[in-house]
């Protein structure tokens, strides 16, 4: 008969069954499991207990009840907050809006979860000839399309920058302007351009755009349509979108030009109408 | 590609979208084999399939018209931000233009780590249906457990989840107990969570490759709702008599029922990962519930008596244990 004095207390048998004790302490309990039918029956029942529960906790939480709604944190946040890579006051706000937001916690949780599932596997390479079919599927694109001069700038403190000249084809002429140091310019000599000039000859249209920098912020935009004896081309119609959306539209003055004068940060579509064929410059705006 | 800086994002995505092949070359190599794997890795495709999805990723300028016009502040986020939503969502719509139905889970081969015991999930699956009685008797212990569980401290359930947390989800209001137990971060608690799911995963091997197989249940779940969802918003501005209508409740219907497949699924797979029984250590508990161990410890046993009494005096446990 066991002595039930000697029985092991509750918390060490729970932590027998989490597998907490150390490896003598656990050799102890078991020899006592099996001498004891007291302490036997109790681990039995507290397994039962455990599996009762697991079975009722466990089912699957599937967010279907939680959906996000229009003020609920964007993609661009809940990835930033997830990299911690908002500011200060940004984070606090996202941190508000989790403590009340259901659909938002579990998206945050569903994306760290995506996250180290993908981290844990390894990637496997893209074999060869998948690469290859890709580069053809875009070669095949280029011959269908009209070449597209194309021009990346950065605004500085006190002029501009090209970031990526190289993409305009050979086809354009570019002119880096030096103006001299003006109403609107430091008054520190400055060594970057004040203004970037391209000019492409297109069917009957010789096309001059001028990008003026005005501040670290902002550029304008100067278009100027001439035929192809150098004559003014009045009336022509040259749109500005900006992300798809049509942000400026206006025909050529006498003299041929279009102004566009508060150009912000971004990226644009500037489009000249042509009988033939529509063109398209796309101007990109940055300041980081 | 960690270190890339927001403008090169910027400029590299823009100048992709515009067709500069070379700015197209750069992408395909620094984001091309995580586009390949991402049906891999979260839905177990076979290789073919992927270099279908991959295709389909890149032709028409997909991939370049979604991801433009996401400002990166650095190479990580843009490379979450293209996995989750950007992936997820051309998956999802590449899958409506496929025609016949995936077969990818069930068929996957689930090795226990012994040579002559290769099974499919579908051959782990095959016999778990339950039957009428045992239908009838989860109800009715369901129902007794559920008013018994909603007894509970909320603290107890939320220690009782922690300590199976291998097998059980906690929801957005246990997480957030937890940030203000441990006055943390939304974001350091779930990854923490995360954290020491995978460390009881890697705990047994068979154990990993269900739970391998239940992530790709989970996306695909993911994956219906969400499809599910719109499908809804659809029919909801459609007028009841149109055909158009019609087929939309159709392919409702349809995706209901792969859902609740998946469900099902979900549900088996569960059941057998219970049999591993692992536990999460009471140090990963403390340091996710903000206590010292040794609370923890006696918390636990107190939790695991107190239930068990009150269990006792019920039938369920009395017939659970067989007494």
């Amino acid at each position: 008969m066991t002595d039930a004095s000697n029985c092991p207390e509750i918390v060490v048998l729970s932590s027998y069954l989490d597998g907490e004790l150390d490896q003598e302490q656990n050799s102890g309990i078991k020899l006592h499991l099996q001498n004891c039918p007291l302490c036997s029956a109790h681990i039995e029942r507290l397994q039962a207990t455990e599996t009762l529960v697991i079975k009722h906790m466990g089912e699957p939480l599937n967010p279907t009840s939680v959906t996000m709604k229009d003020n609920c944190l964007s993609p661009d946040v809940l990835t930033a907050y997830l990299h911690d890579l908002l500011r200060l006051e940004e984070k606090k706000s996202a941190e508000a809006h989790l403590d009340g937001c259901d659909a938002c916690v579990a998206e945050l949780s569903a994306l760290t979860k995506s996250e180290m599932v993908l981290e844990r596997r390894p990637n496997s390479p893209v074999p060869a000839a998948l690469r290859n079919r890709i580069e053809t599927l875009w070669a095949k694109d280029q011959k269908n399309e009209e070449p597209i001069f194309r021009v990346v700038v950065r605004l500085l403190k006190d002029g501009l920058e090209v970031l990526r000249e190289t993409l305009v084809p050979s086809s354009v002429a570019i002119q880096e302007m030096f103006s001299p140091v003006g109403a609107y310019r430091s008054a520190e000599k400055s060594s970057s351009p004040s203004g970037l000039l391209m000019k492409k000859s297109l069917p009957g249209i010789e096309l001059t755009v001028i990008l003026e920098w005005r501040s670290n912020s902002q550029a304008q935009l100067r278009t100027k349509i001439e035929d192809d004896r150098h004559q003014a081309v009045a009336g022509k119609r040259v749109s500005l979108r900006r992300n798809d959306t049509l942000v400026f539209s206006d025909k050529t003055s006498t003299d041929g030009v279009v102004v566009v004068p508060d150009l912000e940060i971004g990226s644009y579509e500037l489009g000249i109408a042509s009988t033939e064929k529509d063109f398209h410059v796309a101007i990109e705006i940055t300041n980081t | 590609m960690d270190d890339l800086r927001p403008h090169q994002i910027r400029v590299l995505t823009s100048a992709c979208l515009q067709g500069d092949v070379d700015a197209r070359r750069q992408f395909q190599d620094l984001f091309g084999e995580s586009i390949y794997s991402y049906p891999i890795k979260t839905f177990r495709l076979s290789a073919d399939k992927a270099a279908d999805f991959y295709i389909y990723v890149f032709q028409d300028d997909r991939i370049f018209r979604r991801v433009s016009r996401f400002e990166a502040r650095n190479g990580a986020q843009f490379e979450t931000y293209l996995n989750y939503y950007v992936l997820r969502d051309l998956f999802f719509e590449w899958r409506r233009t496929q025609k016949e139905p995936e077969t990818i889970s069930l068929a996957t081969v689930i090795s226990d780590g012994s040579n002559d015991s290769e099974r499919t999930l579908e051959d782990l699956l095959a016999n778990d249906d339950p039957s009428p009685d045992e239908i009838s008797d989860r109800m009715v212990y369901g129902a007794e457990l559920k008013a018994f569980m909603e007894s509970l401290e909320p603290e107890t359930c939320l220690l009782l989840k922690l300590l199976y947390l291998a097998e059980i989800d906690l929801s957005p209001s246990e997480i957030r107990v937890l940030c203000k137990k441990s006055g943390r971060s939304y974001r350091e608690i779930i990854f923490e969570i995360e954290e020491t799911r995978n460390r009881l995963r890697k705990k047994d091997q068979q154990l990993t490759a269900i739970d391998e197989q239940l992530e790709s249940i989970h996306g695909w779940i993911l994956c219906y709702q969400k499809e599910l969802r719109q499908l809804n918003q659809k029919i909801g501005i459609q007028p009841d008599d149109s055909s158009e209508s019609g087929d939309d409740r159709r392919q409702r219907e349809e995706l209901e029922r792969k859902l609740e497949w998946r469900y099902r699924q979900q549900r088996q797979a569960l059941e057998k990962r219970r049999q591993f029984r692992i536990t999460t250590p009471y140090k990963d508990i403390a340091r996710l519930f903000n206590a010292p161990i040794g609370n923890v410890c006696s918390l636990v046993a107190r939790s695991r008596e107190d239930i068990s009494s009150a269990l006792g005096r019920s039938q369920i446990l009395r017939e659970a244990v067989g007494t």
